[in-house]
């Protein structure tokens, strides 16, 4: 065994620190290598791929992939790549991301600071709505869509994501207003403040953390989400995601063009990637704080 | 005219009855105490009265106006919370604003007003600091200034000084007593804690299961219990509580006591043995504050010689435990006549003072 350290921990001899080392470095770079093949392959011509090894740096660096993918790829019979759909995808996922975190939030301050008849029963309910499938809402949700003169529009998908949404940020609302004190409510129902005011003023500013959970939740999985998306919309109005597929599995000269698929899926994934690292590190500090007293 | 009525009043959570029929009058300027053990109801009762409960009997009136169905900001009340309830994100000047604001009370006024506030409780420097960045105290003297701001008929405090160090504590209840005195606003305060009912209330009411045990000055709870119950909460040590035969000896009731060392008549006062023998019980049960029972000095007439097991100085104080007809019994003394340990001596009754009390219904009979 090694001596005490300076800050009194003890740590294994030097083997056992090449070891650990070791391993975490193999793992970092096993799941660093397809994102390292992605981003490489995107800047290489397609002769290059054809030519070179899966792990060569592009030479030269060529954005031809990009530019493709961005504007004149082909898409099933359409052929302006995919910024059409990625401007799609931030039409829905924009509002249905804030219209499910906020309806979350409600609930989440009903369920805990506004008890009545009945509330842990709902809050079951709701709970019991994190566990339903994708598949099983897609037949009555495409009835109701019809009923209401939604199908096939934004707008319905932005419904049906807000709706399937509520479920999780409420669970996540609950969780967290459950440990700040009913002290503060009755405090401000004395001070005349009533169910939305108290929200608004006193609710929503320690909210912070769990809303960041839930928007970074929420926007990875409807951004990310393919099902509703290709059975609700069609044709124009697909998210991006399902352009995505359509543009891998399109090639109208039968050659797989490798770089304009990866810059693709790069382009698809960024948004998603951007969010958890702007609010990312609230993620993790919301979900424990909701479970410590949850 | 009074400026809390609370008629009849009880409270059931399902089949729990937790209040059962409350009857209190409130004068104007009065500082009411509400006190008892967690669970007596006290708390809900303020909350009842501050409109955060529900009322399941019974009327409460504020300012001669009934408020069963008003909601808190329609009643004429401010409230002081346990644990400050300061609201985190505002800093002191906005967190005593706040209910200004909901009530749209004017900018320029709710500053004048803040500012009135913060003088009265010295914490002028602190109005732009946060909740997270005060002390206990300090946190305490802001959440009463949120409630100085509303100006209300009648201000309810939970608890408010539970949550301080001991030495805090004492200090903000001599200052919350000179606001009492100042504002002269009538003051419903609940607390578990009886010394602060005795220093602080014009009247007690003593809670205990859900009802009113006793309501009356300090004086009255203390020198006239109306039950053991009460007897035994307020004061500390609390009241001794020796089970005892009645005699006759003379024409006059007495009471057996025995240290161990053979029974003792002690002879009770002409009012007391009519009180005993109105009562026709042999036997009953005797209260006698530690005070009340000392060390006797030559010219002393009754008393009765104990063997002290415990001798336990406080200071200005030192309590002798001794045991009196098998029940262990507190005495008080001046240090400079304590005994020590194990020594035998004579305690001497102040019989005038006692109490009595129904063996089985722990009624109070004299």
């Amino acid at each position: 065994m090694a001596a005490a350290t300076e800050d009194g921990i003890q740590r294994g001899g030097l083997i056992a620190r090449v070891l650990i080392y070791g391993v975490l470095i193999f793992a970092a770079a096993y799941f660093l290598l397809p994102l390292y093949v992605m981003l490489t392959t995107s800047f290489k011509t397609l002769g290059q791929i054809s030519g070179g090894s899966l792990l060569s740096l592009p030479s030269p660096w060529s954005t031809e992939g990009w530019s493709a993918a961005w504007s004149s790829a082909c898409t099933g019979g359409d052929c302006t790549g995919l910024h059409q759909y990625f401007w799609n995808s931030v039409r829905f996922t924009v509002p249905a991301v804030l219209l499910s975190t906020l309806f979350g939030a409600i609930n989440g301050y009903a369920l805990t600071k506004w008890r009545f008849r009945g509330s842990e029963l709902i809050f079951a309910l709701l709970l019991g709505g994190t566990f339903v499938p994708f598949q099983m809402f897609l037949l009555p949700m495409a009835n109701v869509l019809g009923k209401l003169g939604l199908a096939n529009s934004l707008a319905g998908l932005t419904l049906v994501h807000t709706v399937y949404g509520i479920a999780f940020t409420t669970l996540f609302c609950r969780n967290y207003y459950v440990s700040i004190p009913d002290e503060l409510v009755k405090a401000a129902r004395i001070d005349g403040a009533g169910f939305f005011s108290t929200f608004r003023y006193v609710i929503l500013p320690l909210s912070t953390p769990i809303l960041m959970v839930c928007i970074i939740w929420q926007f990875t999985q409807i951004w990310n989400d393919f099902l509703f998306g290709v059975v609700f919309t069609s044709g124009g109005s697909h998210p991006i995601t399902v352009a995505l597929n359509n543009l891998v599995n399109t090639s109208s000269t039968g050659i797989k063009r490798y770089n304009v698929d990866m810059a693709g899926a790069i382009i698809t994934a960024l948004p998603t990637l951007v969010v958890y690292m702007v609010a990312g590190r609230y993620f993790m500090r919301g979900l424990t704080a909701g479970a410590v007293k949850g | 005219m009074a400026v809390l009525n609370i008629e009849n009043v009880s409270k059931s959570f399902g089949d729990t009855e937790v209040l059962k029929d409350i009857n209190i009058e409130m004068a104007e300027g009065e500082f009411l105490i509400l006190v008892g053990p967690s669970g007596c109801g006290k708390s809900t009762l303020l909350n009842m009265i501050a409109g955060l409960e529900p009322i399941t009997h019974g009327d409460i009136t504020l300012d001669n106006l009934r408020v069963n169905e008003r909601s808190p900001r329609e009643r004429n009340i401010a409230m002081v919370f346990q644990f400050y309830a300061l609201y985190p994100n505002m800093n002191v000047r906005r967190n005593i604003s706040f209910g200004l604001k909901m009530r749209k009370v004017p900018k320029g006024e709710q500053a004048t007003i803040v500012d009135r506030v913060a003088k009265m409780l010295q914490i002028e420097n602190l109005l732009d600091r946060k909740p997270a960045q005060l002390s206990g105290g300090q946190r305490q003297r802001v959440a009463i200034g949120r409630a100085l701001a509303r100006d209300p008929a009648l201000f309810l405090f939970d608890e408010p000084l539970s949550n301080l160090d001991a030495k805090l504590r004492v200090e903000m209840r001599t200052e919350l007593k000179q606001l009492h005195q100042r504002l002269k606003t009538a003051m419903v305060y609940v607390t578990h804690d009886q010394i602060e009912a005795m220093t602080l209330g014009d009247r007690i009411a003593v809670m205990h299961e859900g009802k009113v045990q006793q309501l009356g000055t300090p004086r009255e709870i203390y020198d006239s219990p109306a039950n053991r119950y009460v007897a035994g909460f307020i004061g500390s040590p609390a009241m001794n509580f020796i089970t005892c035969d009645l005699a006759e000896r003379d024409g006059r009731r007495v009471v057996q006591l025995d240290s161990g060392k053979g029974p003792v008549d002690i002879e009770l006062t002409e009012a007391q043995s009519a009180a005993m023998a109105n009562h026709g019980q042999s036997k009953i049960v005797l209260g006698l504050r530690p005070e009340h029972l000392a060390p006797a000095r030559e010219s002393d007439g009754q008393s009765l010689d104990c063997v002290i097991d415990v001798v336990e100085p406080t200071g200005p104080d030192t309590y002798l435990l001794t045991r009196i007809n098998d029940t262990y019994t507190t005495a008080r003394c001046t240090p400079s006549v304590a005994p020590a340990a194990g020594d035998s001596i004579a305690l001497t009754f102040d019989i005038e003072r006692a109490v009595f009390f129904d063996a089985e219904s722990d009624k109070r009979i004299a």
